[in-house]
C-alpha cells in the first residue's frame, strides 16, 4: 500500500504536468457543458413568465407541469416504456454475453458484429427503419412500438457491459461451486449471477436512462396515443415555449441524476469485490 | 491391493482432444489415505486426469472407480470428491465463513453442524480471527489456506489438488508444503496432488506417479522414483542424472567415444540396442577404484564450489562428460580439492550406473 501511496506523490510534480492553460480549458468545458442545464433549473424556479427576467423564486412552473395531465401522463408514459425497456433488454442483452461469451462455434463472430452494429448505426436510420418496418406489418404506433424501438438500440450496453465482466470471470469458479455440490443452475445462482450483479445492474440503469430520454427513435414511432415526455417537450416548443418547460427539464435532470448516483453504490461494488492484482495474480513464477 | 482400499482407481483411461491424446491408456491405483502425487511437465495429461477424477472431464475410454464404484455418469456435484483449484477459485462475494460453509449447505447440513464444523476447518488453517473477512482482503497464502478448508471441510474421500502452490513464493510454498503435508496426516483423507515441481513431489508423497506426453512413465515411493527410475525420462526429470549414450554389451554398455563401461545390462534390453547410462552425480567419487567399485579415468574440465558441496565436471571420454558431486566435509580443505585439468579417477558403485532404455 505504502508503495502505491509514494508513487502517486512521485507523480504529483508541481508546476509540470499541471499546467495553468488546461485549468482554464477544463473550466471552459464544464461553463460550456453545464451553464445550459444551470440556466434551465434556475429559471425553472423563476416567479415570472419571462424566460429573460428573473423574477423572484417560485415553483409556481413546478406546479403548473404537476397540474397539467398531459404532462403528467407523458411522465407516466416515459417511465413506463423506461421501465418495460429496462427490464427486457437487460435480460435478452445479459443472455446474449453469455451465448457470446460461452458458446463455442462459428456463429459467435458473426453474432458479435450483429450486436454491435445498433451501437454505430445513426439512430435516426434505425427509428426509419422501425417506422417502415411497423407500417409494414399494419402495427397501430403505440407506446408498445416505442418499448420494441427502445429494446433494439439498448441490448446492445446491455451485451458489450456484462460481456466485459463475464469473460474476466474465471470459469474455474463456477467448477468450484459445482465440485462442492451446487447443480448447473445452481453455480450460475450462486456463484455466477452474483458475480454479475454489479454489471446487470449498472447496464440496467443505463439502459433506464437511454430510454429515459431517447428523443430521435420516439418521435419517430410513436403514436397518436400519449406521446413520451422528450417527444411530449418538443411538441410544447412548436406551440411556443413556456417556462413550464423549465420546470420539467429540471424534473427529468433530477431524476437521470438520481439513477446515476444509484449506479454508483453498484460500481464501488464492483470494485470492491474484485481480487486486488497482487493476490490474483501469481505472486512469483 | 483390492479395491477397496483404493480410494480412486483408473483402468485403461484415455482421453482425447481433438486428435491429440491427452490422457492415453492410464492405469492408476490410489490407496486409501495416502499422499499420491501425479508429476510430470506442463502437457503431460495430469490436470486432464485430475479433472476426470473430479467429473469436470469425460474419459473416451476406461473406467474410473471411487471407493470401487464407477463414477462415468456421476456429475461432478454428487461425487465424493473435492478440489483445490489452481486459481483457489474462492467465491469473491462471500466471506471466509461462507466459503467454507458453501459446500455442507448444499447438503443441507443441519445450522449448528455447520457452524461448528466451519469453525473447526477455520482452526486448522489458521484464519479463525478472519471468518468475516472477504477473500480479497487476504493474502496469497491464506487464500490458498481457504481454498483449502473449503474443500477439506466437506470431508471428501479424495482431495484433489491441482498445483495448489504454484501461485506462492519460494519460501512460503516450502512451509505450505509443511503444513499441506501435516493437514493430510491429520485428517487422514487421500490427497492426490498434481504438481510439475519435482521437489514438491518427493517431500510430500507416499506415491508418485510420473506422467509424459498423456503416459504413465513410472509409479512408486520418492525413492523408488529417484534411485530406481523406470526409464531416462525418469531419470532426467527427477532431480539430476548423468546421462550418457552407449550401446548395450553383455556385461556393460559402450559409449560412443568407445569406452567400455562395465554396468549390469537388465534382461530386456538385447546386446546392441541403444540404451543410456545413468549416474546420480552425488553417487560419484573422485577417487581410485576400491572395494568393487567402478573406476574411470577423466579430467577435471570445471570446478564449482557451492558451500556444501563442489561441482565437478569430469570428461571421461571426448565427448562424454559427467558431473559429480562431493561433499565439503571437515577433510576437504582448499589443498585438498584438485583443480580444472587435473587428472582423476571417477568411480562408483556398480548398483548406482543404472542403464535404461533410450
Amino acid at each position: 500500500m505504502s508503495a502505491v501511496a509514494e508513487g502517486r506523490k512521485h507523480r504529483r510534480r508541481k508546476g509540470f504536468d499541471r499546467p495553468r492553460f488546461l485549468w482554464a480549458l477544463y473550466v471552459g468545458i464544464c461553463l460550456y457543458l453545464f451553464v445550459p442545464i444551470l440556466v434551465v433549473i434556475i429559471y425553472s424556479f423563476n416567479s415570472s413568465k419571462s424566460l429573460q427576467v428573473f423574477g423572484g423564486l417560485s415553483t409556481r412552473w413546478y406546479r403548473a407541469f404537476w397540474n397539467d395531465p398531459d404532462i403528467k401522463a407523458s411522465l407516466v408514459a416515459s417511465f413506463e416504456v423506461a421501465a418495460v425497456t429496462m427490464i427486457i433488454a437487460t435480460v435478452l442483452g445479459t443472455l446474449l454475453a453469455f451465448g457470446l461469451v460461452r458458446a463455442r462455434g462459428r456463429l459467435g463472430g458473426t453474432a458479435n458484429i450483429l450486436m454491435l452494429l445498433p451501437l454505430i448505426t445513426p439512430e435516426i436510420v434505425t427509428a426509419v427503419g422501425l417506422l417502415l418496418l411497423f407500417g409494414r406489418v399494419h402495427t397501430e404506433l403505440s407506446l408498445k412500438t416505442i418499448i420494441l424501438g427502445h429494446i433494439t438500440f439498448s441490448i446492445s450496453y446491455v451485451t458489450v457491459i456484462v460481456r466485459a465482466r463475464l469473460s474476466l470471470l474465471n470459469r474455474e469458479v463456477e467448477e468450484a461451486a459445482m465440485d462442492l455440490g451446487a447443480t448447473e443452475l445452481g453455480a450460475l445462482r450462486l456463484v455466477t449471477l452474483p458475480a454479475l450483479y454489479p454489471a446487470i445492474g449498472a447496464s440496467a440503469l443505463l439502459v433506464f436512462v437511454l430510454s429515459f430520454d431517447d428523443f430521435v427513435t420516439s418521435v419517430f414511432i410513436s403514436g397518436a396515443g400519449t406521446s413520451p415526455l422528450p417527444v411530449r417537450i418538443y411538441s410544447l416548443l412548436r406551440v411556443g415555449v413556456s417556462p413550464e418547460i423549465n420546470a420539467v427539464g429540471t424534473t427529468m435532470i433530477g431524476i437521470t441524476l438520481l439513477i446515476a448516483l444509484a449506479t454508483l453504490p453498484l460500481l464501488l461494488w464492483r470494485r470492491r469485490t474484485e481480487p486486488p492484482a497482487a493476490a490474483a495474480a501469481p505472486a512469483s513464477e | 491391493m483390492s479395491d477397496a482400499e483404493l480410494t480412486v482407481a483408473l483402468k485403461g483411461v484415455v482421453k482425447r482432444f481433438g486428435d491429440q491424446y491427452a490422457v492415453a491408456n492410464l492405469d492408476l491405483d490410489i490407496a486409501k489415505g495416502s499422499f499420491f502425487s501425479i508429476l510430470g511437465p506442463s502437457g503431460c495429461g495430469k490436470t486432464t486426469t485430475l479433472r476426470m477424477i473430479a467429473g469436470f472431464e469425460q474419459p473416451d475410454e476406461g473406467h474410473i472407480l471411487l471407493e470401487g464404484q464407477p463414477v462415468e455418469n456421476v456429475p461432478p456435484y454428487r461425487r465424493n470428491v473435492n478440489t483445490v483449484f489452481q486459481s483457489y477459485a474462492l467465491f469473491e462475494h462471500l466471506s471466509l465463513f461462507d466459503n467454507i460453509a458453501f459446500g455442507l449447505r448444499r447438503k443441507k447440513v443441519a445450522k449448528p453442524e455447520i457452524t461448528r464444523r466451519v469453525g473447526e476447518m477455520l482452526e486448522l488453517v489458521r484464519l479463525s480471527d478472519r471468518a468475516k473477512a472477504k477473500p480479497r482482503q487476504l493474502s496469497g497464502g491464506q487464500r490458498q489456506r481457504v481454498a483449502l478448508a473449503r474443500a477439506l471441510v466437506n470431508l471428501p474421500a479424495v482431495l484433489l489438488l491441482d498445483e495448489p502452490l504454484g501461485a506462492l513464493d519460494l519460501q512460503l510454498r516450502k512451509t505450505m508444503q509443511l503444513e499441506l503435508k501435516h493437514i493430510q496426516r491429520e485428517v487422514g483423507i487421500t490427497f492426490v496432488y498434481v504438481t510439475h515441481d519435482q521437489e514438491e513431489a518427493l517431500t510430500m508423497s507416499d506415491s508418485i506417479a510420473v506422467m509424459n506426453y498423456g503416459e504413465l512413465q513410472q509409479v512408486g515411493n520418492a525413492e523408488d522414483v529417484y534411485e530406481r527410475p523406470a526409464n531416462s525420462f525418469v531419470a532426467q526429470f527427477i532431480g539430476i542424472s548423468n546421462l550418457l549414450e552407449a550401446t548395450a554389451e553383455r556385461d556393460g554398455v559402450r559409449l560412443t567415444s568407445g569406452l567400455l563401461i562395465p554396468a549390469r545390462v537388465p534382461a530386456d534390453l538385447a546386446a546392441g540396442s541403444q540404451v543410456r547410462l545413468s549416474i546420480r552425480p552425488e553417487k560419484l567419487a573422485l577417487g581410485p577404484a576400491a572395494d568393487g567399485r567402478v573406476g574411470v579415468d577423466g579430467t577435471i574440465v570445471e570446478s564449482v564450489y557451492m558451500g556444501t558441496v563442489t561441482h565437478y565436471v569430469v570428461e571421461i571420454a571426448p565427448t562424454a562428460r559427467m558431473i559429480a558431486v562431493t561433499q565439503n566435509t571437515e577433510d576437504a580443505t582448499d589443498g585438498s580439492r584438485p583443480g580444472v585439468g587435473s587428472k582423476v579417477t571417477l568411480s562408483w558403485r556398480p548398483e548406482h550406473a543404472l542403464v535404461l532404455a533410450s
